[in-house]
């Protein structure tokens, strides 16, 4: 057997061996983002107002993407961030959107996203989309499909108007950074 | 749970490459890969939580590949024809270095390499370095030169990083994309600037060939719209002959481009371009040089009716040279317009026209002439295409089309086409169309050798080539991981070129080719896991013609292919694929069959960095794909050879 078929056949039992091993189901885009948005509160600076107890709990508002909601709340219900608990909130459209700090709005509810981003200017929520364009109508930040690996954009105007300060760790793995328009 | 894997399976894979090369015994290396089959189950046993996805850092997370096991587009099962889409991915995993390399991918379509630039490409036979019967556009702009009714490949380029997909119909296409289209349509669609926000850097250094390109991509300033530009150069040495002297095909180009889209409520807006230059050597004096560029500009509405209207013009300029043969200026306008009214799935109505004006201007050597040397040339066309209900799932589409040409006047292109929608994963279909390639420069006016007295005194009285195809197909998914489709046809051509005495004894092109093709396209696509897909597909081809064998620019076609690819990732971020290629002996000139097996191995080493090594035709150092060039038979033809080459891409 010559060098070439043996490499070859090296090759395909590594392969296998981990397709068997793969076999379980890949991750979808929804996973990854929910893992993002539990991820994003650890480097996020709210203002005090946004908590005004010790204990208030963190509260992340999902609007149009449900599956992404359930994804999260499965694993959030016994973590915590800083010592608060997570509350996951599945959002319906029209739904006041008060009491939250993170707000994802999925792709379902693109079309809305001017007016919806428009109502709520200027609270304490960080605001994260799915949407092109998203950043020019009011999001914080914004997740990009780049040759199929989940990537985001910062807007740091938005950050500021908000009243939230991001920290330069979650600045240094943006795909993208809006600066602030001075 | 393949995204968590810890580390120890990728320390394994280089303790395995490190033992084969130390031991290499073929049972210890079996052995050493059954240790990696243990290991890895153990480790992925470890990760089966998705809960331990929390854990990943950010970089970790921006790393993981998104599985898109049924991102097909979902038109794509319902439509009646013989389409197959090389995605995005393909041509990257592929690592195509030009247009006709990412056309390999498509198992429906013959792809010969003649030498270091030039190609013989055609869908359902007929196939040489001038086949006519292929429509190819980039973006909608046609690439077919009206002096020659071909494509010059070496002229045509792309950053095929940038391309989204490249849509491959066989079979007639007149309908809706007009004459020409008589064998086959070539879509090649680049991706919307809003998925190239980020930029790219590439550079590629072969045994043979090297290239750098770069793209930048961003918002436009009012941030409606996005845009990008790129700019490349590659370069090739030359190739070697079947004695192993060298052909004098060495070559090098560089090119640039720009596109941008942007958005206003319900329109759309595209515009873009292209200029380029290359210089090919060539064993007579001088260098070939070709230059030319392109600016097109596309405007969608969506209307309030729920129709919707599209507008695209374009200019195309190009300007060829090559020393002692011929040199050619073409000046290309081109305006098209088309309204789609969808009613539901199962009732659309297209309807359009387009113009078309070409000029061009001919440098006459002793060898040719174009007579005249400058000609102005125009064409109109206007069509319509219905699709209706019959009767529960059947569909019936009735299509025909109108187009005027400077030679023949207007010709008709009609197509009718019976589809039962079994299910939403069944289709069967059952086409019958009449497409017509209307005369071009070639085989009009051309003149040899290039002053009286004259050998060949062009063809005055050609007329159009028809093509009257019938075809059958089916295409069907079972389960999320199984696709496939299978399509039968049988075409007769009439009027095909031939080259005839006339009463003087000096010879003109005339129509008295017949011919008579039948043929079975078979596709199939398997996801076996999400990390490891088949994708498979074999032609069978057969045709009859009234003459022996085709006497001027002939084309040489064989009866079977068939090609593997294989598309594994190994690790999150390590890929490999393994495409494996047959063609059968072509008749005339005779090539021996063969098998290719190209292999390619990307990794990508951060979110930013990926190094991709490239092996082609690794089965064997030399082969041959083509014995002719413009209907001259080559006695010493070009191999292609075994190549190695390493590729790098930066995100930044």
């Amino acid at each position: 057997m010559s060098v070439f078929f043996r490499t070859l056949l090296l090759l395909l039992i590594y392969g296998l061996a981990l397709s068997a091993g793969a076999k379980e189901a890949g991750l979808s885009e929804k996973q990854i983002k929910a893992a993002y948005l539990y991820k994003f509160s650890s480097y996020i600076e709210w203002p005090q107002t946004a908590f005004p107890e010790q204990d208030t709990p963190m509260t992340i508002g999902v609007l149009g993407a449900d599956d992404l909601a359930d994804e999260l709340s499965d694993f959030v219900s016994h973590q915590t961030i800083n010592g608060r608990a997570i509350n996951v909130k599945t959002l319906k459209p029209g739904e006041v959107l008060a009491g939250l700090h993170i707000l994802f709005v999925g792709q379902r509810q693109s079309e809305q996203l001017k007016t919806l981003l428009n109502s709520i200017q200027k609270q304490p929520i960080l605001i994260v989309t799915e949407s092109p364009a998203a950043l020019d109508f009011g999001s914080v930040i914004n997740f990009v499909l780049v040759d199929e690996h989940i990537r985001f954009e910062i807007s740091l105007e938005r950050a500021d108007q908000n009243g939230l300060k991001i920290s330069a760790r979650l600045l240094s793995v943006a795909q993208k950074i809006e600066a602030r328009r001075s | 749970m393949k995204p968590i894997n810890n580390k120890n399976s990728k320390v394994s894979l280089f303790s395995a490459v490190h033992s084969r090369h130390s031991v290499p015994s073929y049972w210890k290396v079996s052995l050493c890969a059954a240790c990696i089959l243990f290991e890895a189950r153990s480790s992925f046993a470890v990760g089966q939580d998705v809960s331990a996805l929390y854990d990943l850092s950010l970089e970790e997370l921006g790393n993981i590949q998104v599985t898109s096991v049924s991102k097909k587009e979902e038109r794509l099962s319902q439509a009646a024809a013989s389409i197959y889409v090389i995605t995005n991915e393909a041509i990257r995993r592929a690592e195509a270095r030009n247009i006709p390399e990412a056309l390999r991918l498509a198992p429906t379509l013959q792809v010969a390499q003649i030498s270091a630039y030039r190609y013989a490409i055609s869908a359902r036979g007929f196939n040489s370095n001038t086949a006519n019967k292929l429509l190819v556009m980039i973006d909608g702009r046609t690439i077919y030169n009206p002096l020659f009714a071909g494509v010059l490949w070496e002229s045509q380029d792309i950053l095929l990083d940038d391309v989204d997909r490249i849509e491959v119909i066989s079979g007639p296409g007149g309908t809706l994309w007009g004459a020409n289209a008589v064998n086959g349509v070539i879509n090649i669609i680049t991706r919307q600037t809003e998925k190239t926000l980020d930029n790219l850097l590439r550079v590629t250094e072969g045994q043979q060939f090297e290239s750098i390109s770069i793209r930048h991509g961003g918002k436009l300033a009012d941030s409606e719209g996005n845009y990008r530009v790129y700019g490349k150069f590659d370069q090739r040495d030359n190739s070697v002959r079947r004695d192993r002297s060298p052909e004098e095909d060495a070559w090098q180009r560089g090119q640039i481009g720009f596109r941008s889209d942007w958005n206003q409520g319900q329109n759309a807006f595209t515009l873009q371009g292209d200029a380029y230059q290359n210089s090919i050597d060539q064993s007579g004096p001088g260098q070939q040089e070709n230059t030319g560029a392109n600016i097109l500009g596309r405007w969608n509405s969506a209307l309030q009716d729920g129709s919707n209207l599209r507008i695209q013009t374009y200019i195309d300029h190009l300007q060829t040279k090559a020393p002692a043969i011929y040199s050619e200026k073409l000046n290309t306008l081109d305006i098209e317009i088309e309204h789609s009214l969808a009613k539901e799935d199962s009732e659309e109505l297209i309807w359009g026209g387009g113009y078309r004006v070409a000029k061009d201007r001919i440098g006459n050597t002793s060898l040719v002439a174009f007579l005249p040397a400058e000609r102005q040339l125009e064409w109109a066309n206007i069509y319509i295409q219905q699709k209706n209900q019959l009767w529960k799932e059947w569909l019936f589409t009735l299509g025909g089309k109108l187009e005027s040409n400077d030679y023949t006047g207007t010709e008709f292109l009609p197509k009718a086409t019976l589809a039962w929608q079994r299910s939403q994963e069944e289709l069967l279909w059952f086409r019958l169309s009449r497409t017509v390639r209307a005369p071009s420069r070639i085989d009009r006016d051309l003149y040899s050798p290039g002053n009286a007295p004259y050998i060949q005194v062009g063809g005055p009285e050609f007329r159009s080539e028809i093509a009257y195809t019938s075809e059958i197909g089916w295409r069907a998914q079972l389960g999320q991981s199984f696709n496939y489709s299978l399509v039968a046809h049988y075409s007769e051509y009439d009027h095909l070129r031939s080259l005839d005495q006339t009463s003087s004894g000096q010879l003109a092109v005339g129509n008295g080719t017949e011919a008579k093709t039948s043929g079975l396209e078979a596709l199939a696509n398997f996801q076996l896991t999400p990390d490891l897909s088949f994708d498979a597909g074999a032609v069978y081809f057969d045709k009859q013609m009234n003459i022996d064998f085709e006497p001027f620019l002939a084309s040489d076609d064989g009866h079977f292919q068939w090609q593997l690819g294989t598309s594994w990732r190994l690790q999150e971020n390590q890929h490999l694929q393994i495409n494996l290629r047959h063609v059968s002996e072509l008749p005339f000139p005779k090539v021996p069959a063969y098998t290719s097996l190209d292999m390619h191995f990307n990794w990508r080493l951060s979110q930013k960095i990926e190094l991709s090594l490239a092996g082609r035709n690794l089965n064997d150092p030399y082969h041959e794909e083509f014995a002719m060039q413009s209907g001259v038979v080559s006695l010493n033809p070009i191999q292609i050879e075994r190549e190695l080459e390493l590729s790098l891409r930066v995100h930044f």
